[in-house]
């Protein structure tokens, strides 16, 4: 049977021409003339990076807590895995989360541990409409500095959000498995399979196989995007006011897509490093897991892929049972230990654990060599919580940890007393500093904290 | 409101006041509620969620604490009926119209069910978007689904994925493709020539790998030549597609080409020449020595792509394209012109072709300027030198990331795009709405042909036609959704997955048992679905539905097999959802049972009548455990509920928990504890019944408190109905579809049908007067 049609459309593709590409050049000569010849070059010239790792369910605040101030600590039980990385580190006691705290709302402070952690704003009481919190710091940071990098920001996990049920006295299940808050109203959704996570940031592997075709295909994304931009704006004029909003956060997410394709189509095409093994799924291994997503966001610091993530170790109130450590039950079941030695000693385990993984990370940064120091020079990173007693829901005296130099701009090794009740917002309005962003405030945040550059 | 205040000047006032105001007042309020300042309706209204909190304790009689003084019957009865008609004031007169649920987009499971519908195809691209956020206890609720960039990724990925599996870019390109000897793979038997041909001196064989893009007749052609020897030819057996296709005979030392025509499917494809009759013999007169040489395998595509072997949705487009293809051959022109007209033939086709397309996929009719919009990315890319087939893939993946695929656009708004809708279409268009609020309750996917025809029709919001759909829905295997949908997040289900996300997290439950506790509940969920049972057979029902692994499990004989049966549980103390292992499981921590959480589940989902949450700071159970390390958990907790404020709750919760204490931590039978202690399944209701049970108590529920488990169960319909919370409004709806219902001993289809039929559910589709 012949099909006259499809001979027509043979002879169309005959006319096919094929894109030119971009001329790639090979360097940037401006950033070389820059650090060679102006006044800029005094600046630190490695990027500055912040990442941000939250944990559940609180800490055994005694066997966290370094003894003595400043320079003169001692690591508490829990921290031993630290000790090589003493000074490149600093403890932090005094700092507060005070909207993590009912003031009110009764009960659900490990929704609120989650959402409050990096926003230091009061979580409004809902578990479906008008959800809102407030902007977290990461996003604040990613709003100003994270067109510089392909990816503004990276939000990682390791389990999904609750899908069935409420998940803590009354808020939406939004509240604790979100740290990352885009706007009040929006969490950013976290990945939690680290394959997917590799591929957000080069690519898919048949996408890296045909690099070749990449520039057409980036330019069709580019035109359909516009398009549907266009008609969501139509949609949008004939909504009203709660729909809107909607619709404005898919508005957001395609305009970044759009700026997203258009940085990867101007940067060079990355260089993987060659020992870099690309993750396959999700391993089964608990540990396993975290410390895949450790490497990956060792990975995007050393690619310059962002210069800013956050890391959900698990969601706020996960009930995770450890066997691997011996401990059978779940975590937040044991965290309410009402002095049960059995249960404090397991949590010091799940506390330990943690710890340790954190450690293997630092330890993975600090290899990694970047100028005359390393990335873990270059980079700060917060590992902490808004619980610190998990027993009693606290949300003062929180275990707080803040690893890296922040470019040699932060004096390190000492472990910090702040009055109580200081805002942990304080320490992330001085990060972002100096990741060179202009935040006056953020959440209750509204000043920068005092001594991190020297003894106090 | 005028009533309410004058009601509060009156009496409530002076309840409040002597009651409340020693702790509730001023900045340092306990829990920092303060009544002090409550002066009239407008504190109610000014914050309503406070006041339901109010309301609940004194409800429940945990304010005033006991240790305080009691609040007489009489005040705590006109305080509550007060507070109660205020709260329904204010959420009347509330400008946040809540009727209207928001904006919400598919969810997980509605895009690849939706996906699988529109192009019939079955992949599951949602399995790597981030995770639904769930609200009001259900993941389709528009206030919480949020759009992340991340979101904007994956779906714009997601299309892409789905463009190229619904469409073949390369099914008429033309084919052609020679291998090499340096480039065969799976070589045996010899060796590289210096001429450039793969030598075999022995039997073996040599193989080239070819991606053939369509399935189709393809002509492989083989340069080979041999030594010949012995009585008979070297022999060349060529296989392809796993099958050998012909047996050559190669007679000459000279290449020569071997053709063979033949069917080969899509894909990655292996064609092999094998040498099979090696000959050597030092003593034969003449040619000792047989042997064959393989010097390319060439492969090209001969005959017409096997339409049938493409996408389904490819198919579709080449009907289409042929019917209009016989209504449009034009005469040859220049060949200038003939570019022209062939760029206006694409974008043409294009429109014609994406007309239905994204009318399906926009679940209502489509405009043609709508359409062009996205036919011209497809005229674009073809202009730009892509195949058509290439340039639709665009074009299908514009229509899959366009906020009228990804989000419900209800009823209006979507009234300007049809402005050059006509007549009927445009009249219609709530017809539509309505068609997607239906299928997405009842099927969580697209309308099927029928719902939109009965829309086109403008009929389907005839009642009587409703009725007739939603018994078709529910008897249509599409409503299984239905059951994994609602019924897994309305019973919890999901959570098994979170509580023991590896086989190893919890001892005794493995991947297997865990899917035979869920299968069980859906089993028997569909069960009164599927037979129109009463509701109430939720809850009391003595049957159930096991495989062998669940039998085991609840010591039950005479089941083998992996199937699931139903079976008779007359002879057990088990019945209804209460005891099935799924349900008593998720309540339970990793290693013992949890009575507390167990009572909890059951007022929660089951009575609808949550506990209110705890005050702050109040962890006395600590203090018991101090003081009482080994007491049982049960006397703890009942030493516990001696302290005034918790007993309230408690009371009800832990005696509803203690009546499960026969089935342990994974709702297996239990005689003694984690401990082992004997258990004790027994309890008293602060309504007095006493229970010896599960048996006893799931029947004390099923008759003393089947009017709030209808209830119950009728609001979590009617949230998954209408993807929002119901509010205090809602409850003229529920109370009239529930007063329908009893007459019909709320039969399950009934309920369905009475929600479908409501106000609420037809109003956000439909405007003023052709509601019910």
């Amino acid at each position: 049977m012949k099909n006259t049609q499809l001979h027509r459309r043979t002879f169309l593709r005959g006319l096919g021409v094929s894109l030119s590409l971009p001329l790639l050049e090979a360097m940037s000569p401006l950033q070389s003339l820059v650090a060679a010849n102006s006044p800029l070059s005094a600046a630190p010239a490695a990027p500055q990076r912040a990442a941000f790792i939250f944990f559940p369910n609180g800490a055994i605040m005694p066997d966290w807590q370094p003894e003595g101030e400043g320079k003169n600590f001692r690591f508490g039980k829990t921290h031993q895995a630290l000790k090589p990385l003493r000074e490149k580190l600093m403890l932090f006691s005094g700092l507060a989360q005070h909207h993590g705290r009912a003031n009110g709302d009764g009960p659900g402070d490990h929704a609120r541990n989650a959402s409050v952690f990096l926003t230091g704003a009061q979580p409004f009481k809902t578990d479906s409409a008008d959800i809102s919190v407030g902007v977290s710091i990461d996003q604040a940071a990613a709003e100003q500095i994270g067109s510089r990098t392909r990816l503004p920001s990276l939000e990682l996990g390791t389990v999904r959000s609750r899908n069935a049920g409420g998940c803590d006295s009354g808020y939406s299940c939004a509240y604790s498995s979100n740290i990352s808050w885009k706007t009040p109203s929006q969490p950013m959704a976290k990945e939690i399979n680290p394959k997917l996570v590799f591929e957000r940031m080069f690519g898919s592997s048949d996408a890296r196989q045909r690099a070749a075709g990449e520039a057409q295909r980036n330019e069709f994304r580019q035109s359909i995007l516009d398009l549907v931009h266009d008609e969501t704006t139509r949609l949008r004029s004939r909504l009203g006011e709660t729909d809107r909003k909607k619709l404005d956060e898919y508005l957001n997410a395609v305009r970044e897509l759009e700026v997203r394709i258009e940085n990867i189509e101007n940067s060079d095409p990355i260089d993987i490093p060659e020992d870099v093994e690309v993750p396959q799924g999700i391993p089964r291994d608990y540990a396993l897991h975290i410390s895949l997503m450790y490497d990956l966001m060792a990975l995007a610091f050393q690619t310059d892929s962002t210069r800013i993530c956050s890391f959900m170790l698990a969601n706020a109130g996960s009930n995770r049972s450890f066997p691997a450590l011996g401990v059978r039950s779940g975590h937040h079941e044991i965290s309410h230990h009402r002095g049960d030695k059995k249960k404090v000693s397991n949590l010091q385990k799940i506390d330990e654990f943690y710890i340790q993984q954190f450690a293997n990370f630092l330890q993975k940064l600090d290899s990694l060599a970047e100028g005359e120091g390393t990335v873990l020079d270059n980079s700060m990173i917060v590992y902490g919580s808004a619980i610190s007693d998990g027993n009693r829901h606290r949300h003062h005296d929180l275990p707080i940890i803040l690893a890296g130099r922040g470019g040699g701009t932060l004096a390190t090794g000492r472990h910090l007393v702040y009055p109580k009740d200081t805002p942990l917002n304080n320490l992330f309005l001085s990060m972002t500093d100096r990741l060179g962003c202009t935040l006056d405030t953020i959440g209750d945040g509204k000043e920068r904290l005092s001594g991190l550059e020297e003894d106090a | 409101m005028a009533k309410l205040n004058r009601q509060f000047e009156q009496a409530i006032r002076t309840i409040v006041q002597s009651n409340c105001g020693d702790c509730h007042s001023g900045e340092s309020a306990e829990a920092g509620i303060d009544l002090g300042s409550l002066s009239s309706f407008a504190n109610v209204q000014a914050e309503p969620q406070k006041f339901e909190t109010v309301l609940k304790m004194i409800r429940a009689g945990a304010m005033p604490p006991a240790d305080y003084g009691s609040l007489g019957e009489e005040d705590k009865e006109q305080f509550v009926l007060w507070l109660n008609n205020a709260l329904d004031h204010a959420a009347e007169t509330s400008p946040r119209a809540a009727q209207k649920p928001t904006l919400r987009r598919l969810n997980r499971a509605e895009y690849d069910n939706t996906i699988r519908d529109l192009l019939g195809i079955n992949f599951s691209p949602a399995k790597d978007f981030p995770s639904d956020e769930v609200g009001a206890g259900f993941d389709n609720i528009g206030d919480v689904l949020s759009v992340s960039p991340l979101h904007m990724e994956k779906y714009l990925d997601a299309a892409e994925q789905i463009a190229q599996a619904a469409i073949n870019a390369d099914a008429f390109t033309p084919f052609a493709v020679t291998v090499g000897a340096d480039e065969f793979t799976g070589v045996s038997g010899g060796s590289l020539d210096r001429r450039g041909n793969y030598h075999m001196s022995r039997n073996g064989e040599v193989s080239a790998n070819v991606n053939l893009p369509v399935a189709a007749e393809y002509m492989i052609r083989v340069e080979a030549s041999a030594d010949p020897a012995g009585d008979e030819p070297a022999k060349m057996r060529l296989t392809a597609a796993g099958e050998t296709q012909a047996t050559l005979d190669v007679e000459s030392r000279r290449t020569r080409e071997f053709e063979l025509r033949c069917s080969l499917p899509a894909g990655e494809s292996r064609i092999e020449a094998a040498f099979i009759n090696d000959y050597y013999n030092p003593e034969a007169e003449g040619d000792k020595d047989r042997n064959l040489r393989v010097r390319s395998i060439h492969v090209e595509r001969v005959g017409e792509p096997e339409v049938e072997s493409l996408p389904e949705f490819h198919q579709q487009l080449i009907s289409l394209q042929q019917t209009l293809g016989e209504q449009t051959d034009s005469a040859t022109q220049g060949a200038a012109k003939q570019e022209e007209a062939e760029q206006a033939e694409v974008e043409q086709l294009a429109r014609k072709l994406l007309r239905p397309f994204a009318a399906k996929a926009f679940r209502r009719p489509v405009s043609e300027n709508e359409v062009n919009k996205y036919a011209g990315l497809a005229s674009a890319a073809v202009k730009q030198g892509a195949t058509f087939e290439r340039g639709m893939q665009f074009s299908v993946m514009a229509i899959l990331v366009s906020p009228h695929f990804l989000f419900h656009v209800e009823g209006e708004a979507n009234a300007t795009p049809g402005e050059e809708l006509k007549g009927e279409e445009l009249q219609n268009l709530e017809q539509y709405a309505l068609a997607s609020r239906l299928s997405y309750f009842l099927w969580s996917t697209m309308p099927d042909d029928e719902l939109f025809a009965l829309a086109a029709a403008g009929k389907l919001s005839d009642p009587e036609t409703l009725k007739q759909q939603t018994r078709r829905m529910l008897a249509d295997p599409r409503s299984e959704a239905f059951v994994d949908n609602f019924a897994g997040q309305w019973l919890n289900l999901r959570r098994l997955d979170e509580i023991a996300p590896n086989d190893d997290s919890i001892p005794g439950l493995d991947g297997e048992l865990k899917s035979a506790m869920r299968n069980e509940t859906e089993h028997f969920f569909t069960w009164v679905m599927r037979e129109n049972r009463p509701i109430l057979d939720l809850l009391q029902a003595k049957t159930t539905f096991v495989n062998q692994r669940l039998a085991d499990h609840y010591g039950l004989p005479d089941v083998a097999g992996p199937e699931f049966q139903q079976i008779d549980l007359s002879a057990t103390s088990r019945a209804g959802l209460l005891s099935q292992a799924s349900i008593l499981t998720i309540t339970s921590n990793p290693t013992r049972t949890s009575p507390v959480k167990r009572g909890k589940w059951v007022l929660e989902n089951i009575l609808g009548d949550a506990p209110p949450d705890p005050p702050d700071d109040v962890p006395p159970l600590e203090e018991v455990a101090e003081a009482n390390p080994e007491l049982p958990l049960r006397d703890q907790l009942r030493v516990h509920r001696e302290s005034a404020t918790c007993n309230s709750c408690h009371q009800l919760m832990d005696e509803i928990g203690f009546g499960f204490e026969g089935f342990g931590p994974l709702g297996e039978n239990r005689t003694q504890d984690d401990v082992g202690r004997d258990v004790d399944p027994t309890g008293q209701l602060p309504s007095g019944e006493s229970f010896h049970g599960a048996a006893e108590l799931v029947a004390i529920l099923a008759n003393k408190r089947s009017e709030q488990f209808v209830r119950c169960f009728t609001e979590n319909l009617m949230t998954y109905a209408l993807g929002r919370g119901v509010t205090r409004r809602d409850r003229a709806t529920i109370d009239f579809v529930l007063a329908n219902a009893a007459a019909d001993n709320y039969r399950f289809e009934r309920l369905v049908i009475e929600i479908v039929t409501s106000k609420p559910f037809m109003a956000a589709a439909l405007t003023e007067g052709t509601q019910r």
